[in-house]
């Protein structure tokens, strides 16, 4: 019988559901993110695919389609189903969750398979394994590279030394590292007077600018560990565009975004940083401050990672009520 | 505070982008939001006008001549002759590398199934390969690429009678690619023509292509290969190809994901930018404010609504798969307004039995006035200051009567325009 015939002894408007009807539980109760769900939304389209920046250069690499829903419909039918290791390929863009038609949370999929694989799968005393946690938690090398940046700077491009990081750790030496910056963000800002000057400079520009004086124009300033160590400049020149167009800045407590963290599977880490900075900009976000980020990727950390990875307290309203620095969602 | 512009137009296909063009060439502060990415990546990269009548007459020589034929409810009646001929021309203009527009009969182009397709414009890219030229053809099949069956293709333009002769060919692509390669992978090797190993050799990919497919040349004049040929070069690409082969080098348009979409879309949205709208792409639409008049619409983002204002609207948000028209066992619904769709009560009047029959629901989509305004159920509009376009409209099946495009065009063109007008 084709499915276009209507069965003979089934009402489709009223299907039976009385008392003995016992709907059945696919995925049971768990505190653990499972996708499984939304891998039935994709109907194998292939856009994200034409959209990865990884499949068009790198043969190993099987594309996001197959990273996200394919790997966790394998998963739907075997808990134990391994995750392919090609998954510490994807460079953790996210063009594949802007290009899904179906909504498809690809790289949610991607960020928790990869958090599997390094927690379950991964080798702890392998190269791979000590090279991304030293990379992915920057943030603690970039603080000590800080108090002697030059120093740093000469060690972190010294041939002999860039030869033995590519032999043993296999990061290459044909790229230069990033420079550490002579004095860091927040000691400019701490210099500077920190918020309250930041607050009369505001004020001074809603005069000038002939807006209310005592207008609520706030903004929680989420820097990132590069605008801090390495280009203090980026900060520097944002918190002086926002002064300009009258809204008070604060820097409040914060650590890593996360991102590299999420980009080499290394979640509990990453939860860590999670959870300082939620707490901090939460509170900002109760008083009327709006959170704003230079740094793109650390902006997505706030606004679509917190939510999608971990249940922390106020993870959502930090989201609903942050942006990238660069859009004017903040005129509120 | 809302972001405010004149015309907002919700979507971003070939319906959405031809109106936010045309809005913003008459002169308008245009905003353009999109979801996700929309069904144009998924389309052959053809831009049809009508290929057959509603009740399946054709293939059409002239459509321009079919239209005032077709039923009341058909879009193209809605807007008239006239408004499609300028569509066209808005799009010629904004897409050069788009051939056709040199006489009004219909162009018929080899699909990757080996069927004739009538159309009214094509990429540059497949104009060597018309069924019309006589030229004797060879297909150049890839082995990995199981979409494209050479010489089954080539078998099956026999059979629709072509006017010269077919053969197919299977061929490995150069460099080992993995056995699910990317079209991308395909098309970044060729627009980069990074070196690939052959024998131990390392050779340009173009070249290297070209190698592969020298030897099994005979007396043909032109060489067909699927759409992989480059996403950001491809004219430089088939002219390499060319020179190597000396013959003529055309694309086949493929299914989903395709490259000919995506480089119309990529075309599209460059016009539009040029034309200067702003465009925000990524996050739906979600609500709106407004009883006989939208006053605005909310964006959601991160759980936030982001209010979005405007004087006029268009609507260019898709049909079922471009999920503009949804379904559910209760019936047939627009998401974003709740407009009316036209549908039949029990649901399983909505199709036919047999799999290609006569289908009630691929007409389904919203009703307008001539002024393209969506109607409600007692034939009032719905909104004042709002005009659908493109696949959310019903009254037309796009896929018997090859008419997506240019459906989409000239009701995006019309919608557009007249938002303009009316929003000065």
């Amino acid at each position: 019988m084709s499915d276009a015939e209507t069965p003979p002894d089934f009402d489709p408007v009223a299907p039976n559901t009385g008392e003995e009807f016992e709907p059945v539980d696919v995925f049971p109760d768990s505190d653990d993110f499972d996708l499984r769900p939304g891998a039935d939304s994709c109907y194998k389209c292939s856009t994200c695919d034409t959209n990865c920046p990884v499949a068009e250069v790198d043969d190993d690499f099987p594309g996001p389609k197959f990273q996200g829903p394919e790997q966790w419909r394998l998963k739907q039918s075997d808990d134990d189903h391994e995750i392919d290791d090609s998954v510490m390929d994807c460079s953790n863009c996210m063009r594949c969750d802007n290009a899904c038609p179906s909504g498809v949370p690809l790289s949610q999929m991607h960020n928790t398979a990869r958090g599997e694989y390094v927690s379950e799968q991964m080798d702890k005393l392998s190269v791979e394994y000590i090279r991304n946690r030293i990379l992915a938690n920057y943030r603690t090398s970039a603080f000590f590279a800080s108090k002697v940046p030059r120093l740093a700077n000469f060690a972190m491009n010294f041939g002999p030394a860039r030869w033995v990081m590519e032999k043993t750790l296999g990061v290459t030496s044909e790229r230069d590292f990033p420079a550490f910056a002579k004095q860091t963000f927040r000691d400019w800002w701490a210099d500077r007077g920190g918020q309250v000057q930041s607050r009369e400079n505001a004020r001074a520009a809603r005069k000038r600018r002939g807006l209310p004086e005592d207008a609520e124009k706030k903004v929680a300033y989420f820097h990132g560990c590069y605008s801090n160590y390495n280009t203090p400049e980026v900060g520097k020149a944002m918190v002086r565009v926002y002064e300009e167009f009258g809204y008070e800045v604060v820097a409040p407590e914060q650590k890593c975004s996360g991102t590299p963290m999420f980009a080499n599977g290394m979640l509990d880490d990453a939860r860590r940083h999670a959870e300082t900075n939620v707490s901090s900009m939460s509170e900002l976000v109760d008083e009327g401050y709006h959170a704003i980020a230079s740094c793109t990727s650390c902006s997505m950390a706030l606004r679509q990672e917190y939510p999608e990875l971990f249940s922390i307290p106020g993870t959502a309203k930090v989201a609903a009520n942050a942006s990238p620095a660069s859009t004017n969602s903040a005129q509120k | 505070m809302a972001i405010e512009s004149e015309v907002l137009v919700i979507g971003g296909g070939l319906g959405g982008l031809t109106s936010a063009l045309a809005a913003a060439r008459e002169g308008a502060d245009v905003r353009l939001v999109s979801y996700k990415q929309s069904t144009l990546r998924q389309a052959s990269g053809l831009v049809d006008v009508l290929g057959y009548t509603s009740d399946g007459d054709g293939p059409l020589t002239d459509p321009y001549e079919a239209i005032p034929s077709l039923p009341e409810d058909h879009p193209y009646r809605k807007v008239g002759v006239q408004t499609v001929r300028d569509a066209l021309s808005l799009f010629d203009d904004a897409v050069p590398t788009y051939e056709g527009e040199h006489t009004d009969t219909n162009a018929l182009l080899p699909t990757h199934g080996g069927s004739i397709k009538p159309t009214a414009r094509y990429p540059a890219g497949a104009s060597a390969g018309l069924a019309s030229d006589t030229r004797d053809t060879l297909l150049v099949g890839i082995e990995e690429m199981v979409d494209f069956d050479a010489p089954h293709v080539a078998a099956h333009l026999d059979a629709t009678g072509v006017p010269f002769d077919a053969r197919g060919e299977t061929i490995r692509f150069p460099g080992d690619l993995r056995a699910d390669a990317k079209v991308t992978r395909y098309a970044k090797l060729l627009d980069t023509n990074s070196e690939v190993a052959v024998r131990g050799r390392m050779v340009p990919a173009r070249e290297a292509l070209a190698q592969r497919v020298n030897p099994l040349l005979e007396d043909e004049q032109r060489v067909g290969f699927p759409a992989i040929l480059g996403d950001d070069n491809p004219g430089a690409i088939r002219d390499a190809l060319r020179d190597h082969l000396g013959v003529d080098v055309f694309e086949v348009p493929m299914g989903p994901p395709s490259l000919p979409g995506l480089r119309l879309e990529d075309a599209l949205f460059s016009a539009l930018g040029e034309a200067g709208a702003s465009i925000e792409t990524g996050n739906p639409v979600v609500d709106f404010d407004g009883e006989d008049r939208i006053e605005k619409v909310f964006i959601e983002k991160n759980g936030a609504k982001i209010p979005n204002s405007a004087d006029q609207y268009v609507l260019a948000t898709g049909g079922f798969v471009g999920k503009g028209v949804e379904s559910d066992r209760d019936g047939v619904y627009e998401p974003i307004f709740d407009c009316h769709v036209p549908h039949a009560e029990d649901r399983y009047d909505w199709f036919e039995g047999e799999l290609f029959g006569d289908h009630e629901f691929a007409r389904y989509g919203v009703a307008t006035d001539d002024d393209l305004r969506p109607l409600d159920a007692s034939e009032h509009s719905e909104f004042e200051n709002l005009r659908a376009a493109g696949s959310v409209l019903g009254g037309y099946d796009f896929a018997a009567e090859k008419s997506g495009s240019g459906v989409s065009i000239a009701t995006g063109y019309a919608a557009g325009q007249r938002a303009a007008q009316e929003a000065r």
